[in-house]
């Protein structure tokens, strides 16, 4: 079953032009999250707000708030602009309801470009994590 | 509804922002914590519980010193060591906000329990 999964996209690779295949291995190069950083909020010990991101442009970002639980670290929300099939000046967030993902909504913010964007995001989870958790 | 902080909380998610919005790498090791620099309970939790899941710890205070905190890799008998006696060992270094470490400060090995911000304040002082 593992093979027939690792041929059918070994054959998906094979058909892809020579062009294409090197302008996806630079793109996945480019917009790999390579910087993550934590910051506790202010108020409890079990609430933080962590962010990725690629240094290299263009940037894609994830900024999420998670709460501590027996299992670990849970993700409440997400926001961010990494998506295969969208520019990366959509900046959306996704809810989480027991541990599902749910469909995309705008931020509740006018954003001008992704840094503004990623500093508000984290301003508003530190403010509000309380209604967000 | 709007938060209130103290001035070391607003420090570190100033310092946590700046980082995140930074180009360019702003010189953090991958990973850390943005932790206020506050002498209390709760900061000698939340500081511990990062080291304890590996993460190196930046203690942001209201002036412009950052502290930062490394849990250093060790051997198993060194590990089984620590976990006996409650306690992680780390490589302690300061620096001034947008700069590299302090040259004239360096960094320094520490085994610490779990009220270290309380023995490392001193030494920052």
């Amino acid at each position: 079953m593992i093979w027939a999964a690792r041929s059918a996209r070994s054959q998906s690779l094979a058909s892809r032009p020579a062009g294409r295949l090197l302008r996806d291995a630079v793109r996945f190069t480019a917009l790999k999250k390579d910087r993550e950083s934590v910051h506790p909020v202010a108020g409890t010990e079990d609430v933080q707000i962590l962010y990725r991101r690629s240094s290299a442009r263009p940037v894609e970002y994830a900024v999420l708030l998670q709460v501590r639980t027996a299992k670990g670290w849970e993700t409440r929300i997400v926001a961010d602009n990494s998506h295969a099939d969208r520019h990366v000046d959509e900046h959306h967030c996704h809810r989480y309801l027991a541990g599902e993902k749910q469909p995309a909504e705008p931020l509740p913010f006018e954003v001008a470009g992704t840094n503004d964007a990623v500093a508000k995001i984290i301003r508003w989870l530190a403010d509000n994590w309380r209604e967000l958790t | 509804m709007t938060t209130m902080r103290t001035p070391a909380e607003n420090a570190a998610l100033s310092a946590f922002i700046d980082a995140a919005v930074h180009d360019d790498d702003p010189g953090y090791p991958n990973g850390a914590a943005f932790i206020a620099w506050q002498e209390t309970p709760q900061t000698d939790r939340v500081l511990w519980s990062y080291l304890h899941e590996g993460r190196p710890a930046v203690i942001v205070g209201p002036n412009d010193l950052e502290l930062l905190i490394e849990p250093l890799p060790l051997g198993r008998l060194a590990r089984l060591r620590n976990d006996i006696f409650r306690r992680i060992t780390v490589q302690v270094s300061y620096r001034r906000k947008e700069e590299p470490p302090t040259p004239d400060i360096p960094p320094v090995r520490a085994d610490i329990g779990r009220h270290a911000l309380e023995r490392l304040a001193p030494v920052a002082a």
